[in-house]
């Protein structure tokens, strides 16, 4: 209502014709309509809703004519609004060139006095007349000669409308409207529809809106994220709807384990944004970047305490500050990156062509019987002449390296990290370095073909407080009946040992540590997680055994053939096994008891996947089957080979299969085909995924063997790391970054008294717990362990947990240097963390430090073993 | 049986009074249980966050359904979110009012806890959502976007991987 209204004369145009033309234009002052309350009113916007909404342009300023053709312009300003008028009107002559036509009319004002009051034009009958006999111009006229007189007595109107009732103001409003023309009652629908639209979204409680969101699909979340920052925060930040999303669009599986490795896969995906985000701040100053990397901790709210993570909008528009950029400061939830990346995989294998493909000859015209690869290499091994394990790059196919040593055709490989560990036909195992080809470790003791092998790494077992096997072993399987366990050498910090048994110098050997003997014949296959080890025999047993003490728990019986493939479900203590008389049974591993058998292969079952709630199992039936691991019902039969399976490599979106010279592609969700990859061969032998590459091993119908390599990824994929591979190395041979030698219990030596340097431990609450002294260069988690000072330390100082979090001066934390990016990665995953805040593990003692006090959090969360409390060791 | 049905009065935050049959009125939640801690009375229930106009669509909403079985109490598991985002015949023909008014009943059901209600309305607004680009969405609900030009590029970039199907 705080507007000003005003009516404009157009000017009169006199022109009188002498020897020359002359043109006056007279302008004429605004006519104020000035009997508008000057108070704005004060009404209450949840009742009048449109009390503060601005005329549309079109409605706020307009043209008409009056009864004499002269033509006005009504206009209203909003007084708040910059009015950027002319000086007050004036008179003005203006000298035109040219001039023809006579005068149409005296100087004089069209209205019969402009500066009259109002009220004087109230008299409506008066400018009807008039306005018929003067309008020669407008053929619509009639109605708009009508204007002025309206216009002029509109305000009273509107002066006393807000005080009538509102059955009233209807009354009124709805014959105004029945007699309103189209275009009129369009401007009144879009003036009025915005009153009664609603953000559901803002303006519902939370927890309203969040169920709003719990019906939205994924496409529809990605939608109205960007619809304004509001819904991206709450969109973002809504951990139930992603989760329903991802339900409807089965993106959701896995368990637990899963998601949490998944989560924490998401959370440094997060972090890293965040830190290419504040890149171009943070790198200006390494201490600023430490806080922005500090400040990125990873806490998200549940969904039903959603707060704001930034601060609220600054109000000013144009200010000197440059406008608040990163928008990137509030972060989405996991979820949200969890189910990006599923979705992307899904898209990627499913509906996109490879991004690229490579293929090149290797193995000559040998059986591929190896196959594991990652983003860098891919690491194959033959039957037959080459007896060679071949690295080639996993981008462009060169070969990089040719293990040679194997005397027979390799039959088993695995690799972690760097370090390669193969059986072979020639009795041993091997260990070889990756990056130089090395074979480091020959380790003999079968008698006949080593047939299977798997390395299996310590697990944190939270109830005996003990990493279980202490240290990584191998476990082969052999021909010769029996199972042997190693320990695992590595290839770069252990001597190398290549001494045959035969030798009377390998009684020192310290490789092997048990033989596991108990099956009557060969040992197809073996599959193991910590302290559990599963293995299959040609003896049709299945049996249980303890990888500590080498002791067999169980001897499974129940298949009437050999045994060609177990599997194992560590999480549910539970494994399967496939067997030459066409059945799968599924067994308990704890109590030793079948608890499934899945009947339905008319043959041979040798390959068996896991997935979080089915198995996948392929026959020489040429059928692969998908069961339900709780009703233990045969779920999808996927029919489309001709012949035996010959090799399958699944996750749980999708399966690979091959058989008869073809590869395929089924949705591991609902068993369809989706599509052929590879055709036209003479046999395929080998075929792995990841979520990016598929590498296949197979024979052309030139008898040549080839490996396929095909790129399903995209800018997502790019994002890739295998952080499995990444972690678990330095975990065990590395114990810290600056290469120093290992040091363990009872390493330290301690100082005399009042020699070292003082070092104050103190707990959360700043209370004393120990003051020691040590040596320059001793890190304080070894320190800590050695003066048994709580901090736990779980990953033995690889900078692969955050257990070992403590909390310094600012003083001494300016003097160390900058934290690497891997003890970021860990500190932000620490509790508390505060600027200061290091892990214990690399912060080593310097002179300098004397009478430094490290005050330990107030809890630590060790992301290796859920649930553990902090133990130390 | 041919007994006629008690009635218990409500009266609205704008004290209109409303003479509701009982079992209708227990439709709702938060009446039923104020029903149960105070016994037959003959004072009216006040319904502070409820207004007239809005009461009375809620009325019409509890009188359809007034022999609905009760929705069971866990209705978080995975199956039920799976739900598609169905709503009957009737419930669509009800619910079909300005966004003012689907507003005030969405708050009114989540006040007076009548979960059905409150799921018909919610389900509405998301029906409402689904399939619209963000822009016809700001003009749906009258949203500004409030994005700068960058920050609109960068979020559409970041969330187009949700569109390629």
């Amino acid at each position: 209502m705080s507007e000003k209204h005003f009516i404009n004369l157009e000017p009169t145009v006199q022109t009188e014709i002498v020897t020359t033309t002359k043109k006056t234009i007279i302008d004429y002052p605004e006519i104020p309509v000035n009997s508008l309350r000057s108070e704005p009113l004060q009404l209450n916007r949840k009742q009048y809703p449109l009390c503060t909404s601005q005329l549309p342009e079109s409605v706020a300023s307009f043209n008409f004519s009056l009864p004499n053709g002269h033509t006005a312009s009504y206009q209203s300003y909003d007084v708040h609004r910059q009015r950027s008028m002319d000086s007050p009107p004036k008179k003005k002559l203006r000298d035109e060139g040219v001039g023809v036509v006579g005068s149409s009319g005296s100087v004089r004002s069209p209205l019969p006095s402009p500066l009259a009051s109002p009220p004087r034009f109230e008299r409506s009958s008066e400018w009807d007349d008039s306005g018929a006999h003067h309008s020669h111009s407008h053929t619509s006229s009639h109605t708009h000669n009508n204007t002025l007189p309206v216009l002029l007595s509109f305000p009273h109107l509107l002066n006393v409308y807000p005080s009538l009732s509102t059955a009233t103001q209807s009354h009124i409003l709805l014959n105004l409207l029945r007699l309103s023309d189209i275009t009129a009652i369009r401007n009144v629908h879009e003036f009025i529809s915005p009153a009664l639209q609603k953000d559901f979204v803002a303006d519902l409680p939370l927890e309203i809106s969040s169920l709003i969101l719990n019906q939205l699909d994924i496409d529809d979340l990605g939608r109205a994220a960007t619809v304004s920052k509001t819904w991206r925060r709450l969109i973002d930040q809504d951990r139930a709807a992603w989760k329903s999303a991802g339900i409807r669009s089965d993106l959701w599986f896995g368990d637990e384990d899963h998601l949490v490795a998944q989560r924490q896969e998401a959370y440094q995906h997060a972090n890293r944004t965040t830190h290419c985000a504040s890149l171009e701040e943070a790198e200006q100053d390494s201490i600023h970047k430490t806080q922005v990397t500090h400040s990125s901790q990873p806490t998200y709210p549940s969904h039903a305490s959603r707060t704001p993570l930034t601060p609220p909008p600054v109000a000013s528009s144009e200010s000197s500050t440059p406008p608040a950029k990163s928008p990137s400061i509030w972060k989405s939830h996991p979820y949200k990156h969890i189910l990006k990346k599923r979705h992307a995989v899904r898209n990627n294998w499913f509906e996109n062509e490879p991004r690229s493909s490579i293929e090149f000859e290797r193995h000559g015209q040998n059986v591929v019987t190896c196959l594991q690869f990652d983003s860098d290499k891919i690491v194959t091994a033959s039957d037959g002449d080459d007896k060679s394990i071949d690295i080639s790059c996993t981008k462009t196919g060169r070969l990089r390296k040719r293990l040679r040593g194997h005397t027979g055709g390799v039959w088993a490989l695995q690799y972690v990290g760097d370090t390669l560990v193969s059986g072979a036909t020639d009795r041993t195992v091997r260990v070889w370095d990756i990056p130089s080809g090395r074979c480091t470790h020959v380790l003999w003791g079968h008698f006949s073909t080593v047939r299977c092998l798997a390395i299996i790494m310590p697990k944190w077992n939270v109830s005996t407080r003990e990493y279980e096997p202490p240290y990584p072993i191998i476990v082969s399987g052999s021909r010769d009946f029996t199972i042997r366990i190693w320990r695992l050498p590595s290839p770069t910090r252990d001597e190398p040992w290549t001494i045959n048994d035969g030798d009377v110098r390998a009684r020192d050997n310290p490789w092997p540590l048990k033989l596991l003997s108990g099956h009557t014949n060969a040992v197809r296959s073996v599959a193991g997680d910590g302290r559990t080890l599963v293995s299959g025999s040609y003896d049709f047993t299945v049996r249980i055994w303890d990888t500590v003490t080498g002791n067999v728990q169980h001897v499974l019986r129940g298949h009437n053939d050999m045994v060609y493939k177990v599997v194992l479900d560590a999480p549910r203590n539970r494994c399967a096994s496939g067997s030459y008389d066409g059945s799968v049974k599924v067994w308990s591993t704890d109590k030793g008891e079948q608890l499934q058998s899945l009947d339905g292969h008319s043959s041979l079952v040798g390959l068996l996947g896991l997935n979080s709630n089915s198995l996948i199992s392929a026959g020489a039936d040429s059928n692969l089957k998908i069961w339900n691991l709780r009703s233990g019902e045969c779920e999808h039969v996927l029919d489309g080979h001709d012949s035996a399976i010959s090799c399958m490599a699944h996750d749980e979106q999708k399966i690979i299969s091959g058989s008869d010279g073809m590869l395929k592609m089924w949705n591991a969700r609902d068993g369809k085909l989706k599509k052929d990859i590879l055709s036209n061969l003479m046999h395929i032998w080998q075929v792995a995924i990841s979520d990016r590459y598929l590498v296949a091993a197979s024979n052309k119908m030139s008898g040549q063997t080839f490996i396929n390599v095909f790129d399903f990824g995209t800018e997502l994929g790019d994002e890739e790391v295998e952080y499995s591979r990444l972690n678990w190395e330095p975990q065990w041979w590395t114990p810290t970054k600056r290469n120093q030698q290992p040091k363990y219990h009872g390493d330290i030596v301690r100082p005399k008294k009042g020699e070292g340097i003082k070092v104050h431990f103190v707990d959360s609450k700043k209370n004393p717990i120990k003051t020691i002294e040590t040596h320059e260069g001793d890190d304080l988690l070894h320190l800590a362990h050695e003066w048994d000072v709580d901090l736990e330390g779980a990953c033995e100082a690889s900078c692969a947990c955050s257990t070992c979090h403590v909390i310094l001066q600012p003083q001494v934390f300016d003097q160390l240097e900058e934290p690497s990016d891997d003890e970021n990665d860990m500190l932000d995953l620490a509790f508390g963390l505060t600027d200061t805040s290091r892990l214990g593990c690399q912060v080593h003692v310097a002179k300098s430090m004397d009478g430094m006090v490290v005050q330990l959090p107030s809890a630590t969360r060790n992301m290796f073993v859920d649930g553990a409390k902090p133990a130390k060791h | 049986m041919a007994q006629p049905p008690t009635k218990v009065i409500l009266l609205t935050s704008d004290n209109e009074e409303f003479q509701v049959d009982k079992d209708i009125a227990e439709r709702s939640v938060l009446i039923k249980n104020m029903l149960e801690d105070i016994g037959e009375s003959e004072h009216p229930i006040p319904l502070p966050n409820v207004t007239s106009n809005v009461f009375k669509k809620v009325l019409e909403y509890c009188d359809h359904h007034r022999n609905d079985p009760l929705p069971s109490t866990d209705d978080n598991s995975d199956e039920q979110r799976k739900r598609t985002t169905d709503i009957n015949e009737w419930d669509q023909k009800f619910i079909q009012v300005d966004q003012e008014m689907l507003f005030e009943i969405i708050l009114a059901a989540n006040y007076l806890d009548i979960k059905p209600l409150l799921d018909v309305g919610c389900k509405t607004v998301a029906n409402m959502i689904k399939g619209k680009t963000p822009e016809e969405i700001r003009k749906l609900f009258n949203i500004q976007n409030d994005f700068t030009p960058e920050e609109e590029a960068q979020i559409r970039k970041e969330n187009e991987w949700a569109e390629d199907r």
